[in-house]
């Protein structure tokens, strides 16, 4: 944690009228890290990256980018900030070529030779409109592009939405050669829980507003774990103990999800009669619904 | 900010095409027998009408995140939109203008013809006779124009407060005709001193403002 | 590598899977000493990793001494240099097999298998001469 920190969120609140999209979300990326926010459809991602980078103004509380205020960037500030939209609109009636020019002309820092180049090893066709190209492309394009600013940090929003598996994997292998430039920071938001696995070392986890996990991946996956306990008969209802992540009741098993928390578990399940517990480690997609799925699933509490 | 001024001026160029379109005949049409307060409240009105789709458009850009992330203060951003749809605007009134010139002079050309074969001039609904439009009274109907056009694209362009500020120009524009019935050179004084003050302003803007 | 299998969703640390794959394959041969391992970034290209992650497996490797890095030559597999006392490898070792031989017991796996087991073992993989 230091002074330095790219990214910041300090009791982050935001309403939409009277829906709560950002509930006092205090996150801070570290410097050069790979940083996935995750989180369902509705959980306050995008409001958190619009606040972030100066598009929505926060109810309460405030995102530093870079140091600065996001509510009151210094223009000059996002030439340092690579971003990619989520959908990556871009342009739909300019020509690709027309699209690199512009965005030279709006960057001062930006590398039209390399960004022309990596277009053309994409093979991407210079001369076409952006509204005819495929969907891998336009990502690929809005990628590149940020790329050529030679940004100090890197913003990504649902940058593989909606691509196959093929161009999903190009996708991710441009992301890693991206990586290896020293002390790049890259914060992005996805659903495909695989390919996040591969690349981030930390993962920050969003349920309705509200950060449910910021930590370093290999830490979470060494510190939470999944308990299945077997019962005689029917499994009784979940023992309370702290780090409890989510429970659930499957006939003669009680499944516990739970942080920290390997010796209680065994203890507190051998208590209430417990034929045999298990424990199992978690993947991230494991970890993302448990922490996710909320109570109105199981209509357990 | 240059780049994108062209930008913003291809964007909201097929709205602009199609006001020149639908001016051309309107001005043939009125070239004989507008009545001045139905000239004024035409112009108002058709400011009014390219403003609201400006407005829109810009309501739409606002939520542009490709856009909006460039190092460029969003003040100078919306000016640059704004000029490009101030130079769609005075295209249009250019249109609207020469076809009206044209017009009036096929108009005065017909009714010479007809004096000639006929020796008298019939006609039947009374109107005055085609006359073009004399210096004081376009830059009245330009500035209604403007006027028509800043307000309201202002008001609907800024997403805050619904349709509550269009219903406000539509009042301020009624109440601006009827203004100007007392005189129309005031109004040429008028227009004429926001004009230079709004491009001195924007030129400034646009000179300044870029980084290079 | 193409022996080398990571598995991203497994609870354990990726960088732990690397440098557990590259032990294995120097225990059983498939790399000598003085065999180059990719870079950095060749191999996290190759298995599609966060380099920093290839980074930190290639520290662990060092540290444990069964790599070392030549400066702008590359990581080569090291000549195996005892480190810990003899008594304490062999306590390691104990350790390991009694789970093992735990596992073969719950199997329910006769003394006779468990050494034909054992001793095939044995033969896959590559002991260094004791000196």
């Amino acid at each position: 944690m230091s002074a330095h920190d790219p990214i910041v969120f300090d009791r982050l609140t935001h309403y939409y009228g009277r829906t709560r999209a950002l509930d006092t979300v205090s996150l801070r990326v570290p410097e050069g890290s790979i940083f996935a926010l995750l989180g369902r459809n509705g959980a306050g991602k995008t409001t958190a990256l619009d606040c972030l980078l100066g598009f929505l103004r926060p109810t309460r509380g405030r995102a530093l980018l870079l140091g600065e205020d996001a509510a009151h960037l210094p223009p000059a500030l996002r030439e340092k900030v690579g971003y990619v939209a989520e959908g990556q609109r871009l342009v739909p009636w300019m020509k690709v070529r027309d699209l690199v020019r512009f965005q030279r002309a709006g960057f001062r820092s930006f590398d039209e030779d390399y960004c022309l180049r990596h277009l053309r090893r994409l093979g991407l066709p210079l001369k076409r409109r952006i509204f005819n190209l495929s969907r891998g492309m336009r990502a690929q394009l809005a990628l590149s592009l940020a790329l050529a600013q030679r940004p100090e940090l890197m913003v990504l929003d649902d940058p593989a939405m909606g691509l196959d598996a093929v161009v999903r994997r190009e996708f991710l292998e441009v992301m890693i050669d991206l990586i290896q430039e020293e002390g790049r920071t890259l914060l992005f938001t996805s659903h495909i829980l695989s390919d996040v696995e591969r690349v981030c070392d930390h993962v920050a986890i969003l349920d309705r507003g509200v950060l449910r996990i910021d930590a370093p991946l290999d830490m979470v996956k060494a510190r939470v774990r999944r308990f299945h306990a077997l019962f005689e008969g029917e499994a009784p209802p979940a023992p309370a103990i702290p780090g409890l992540v989510r429970d659930r009741r499957l006939h003669n098993e009680l499944v516990l999800t739970v942080v920290d928390g390997d010796e209680e578990v065994e203890r507190a399940c051998r208590d209430l009669g417990a034929r045999r517990v298990d424990c199992e480690g978690l993947s991230l997609e494991g970890l993302f619904i448990d922490y996710t799925a909320g109570r109105d699933l199981e209509g357990e509490a | 900010m240059r780049p994108i001024f062209w930008r913003e001026l291809k964007e909201l160029a097929l709205p602009a095409v199609i006001a020149v379109l639908a001016a051309v005949p309107a001005a043939a049409s009125m070239s004989s027998r507008a009545d001045p307060e139905e000239l004024i409240a035409f112009c108002a009105i058709a400011g009014a009408l390219l403003g609201v789709v400006q407005g829109l458009l810009d309501r739409l850009r606002r939520s542009d995140r490709f856009v909006l992330h460039r190092p460029l203060a969003a003040g100078r951003l919306q000016a640059a939109r704004t000029f490009a749809g101030l130079a769609h605007l005075l295209l249009v009134l250019f249109a609207y203008l020469a076809a009206h010139r044209i017009a009036v002079a096929y108009e005065i050309a017909r009714q010479a013809r007809f004096r000639d074969r006929f020796g008298v001039v019939i006609d039947m609904m009374n109107r005055s006779p085609p006359r073009n439009l004399e210096a004081s009274q376009i830059l009245l109907l330009a500035g209604f124009l403007l006027a028509g056009w800043a307000v309201v694209r202002a008001c609907v362009g800024c997403a805050r407060w619904g349709w509550i500020p269009v219903l406000v120009a539509a009042l301020g524009l009624m109440l601006l005709a009827w203004t100007a019935r007392f005189s129309s050179m005031t109004g040429a004084g008028l227009f004429l001193l926001g004009t230079a003050a709004l491009f001195s302003a924007g030129g400034w803007l646009f000179l300044v403002g870029d980084r290079r | 590598m193409p022996f080398l299998r990571v598995d991203v969703s497994s609870a354990e640390p990726v960088f732990a899977q690397i440098v557990l794959g590259v032990k294995r394959a120097v225990a059983t041969g498939r790399l000598r000493v003085g065999d180059r391992l990719p870079s950095v970034r060749e191999l996290a290209r190759e298995l599609v990793l966060n380099p920093n992650t290839v980074a930190k497996a290639y520290q662990v490797l060092e540290a444990d001494r069964i790599t070392t890095s030549r400066r702008g030559a590359g990581t080569f597999v090291a000549r195996h240099r005892p480190v810990l006392k003899s008594a304490e490898r062999r306590r390691r070792f104990r350790k390991a097999l009694d789970e093992a031989l735990a596992d073969a017991v719950n199997l329910g796996i006769g003394v006779e298998e468990a050494r034909k087991v054992f001793e095939g073992a044995l033969r896959r993989f590559h002991f260094e001469e004791q000196t």
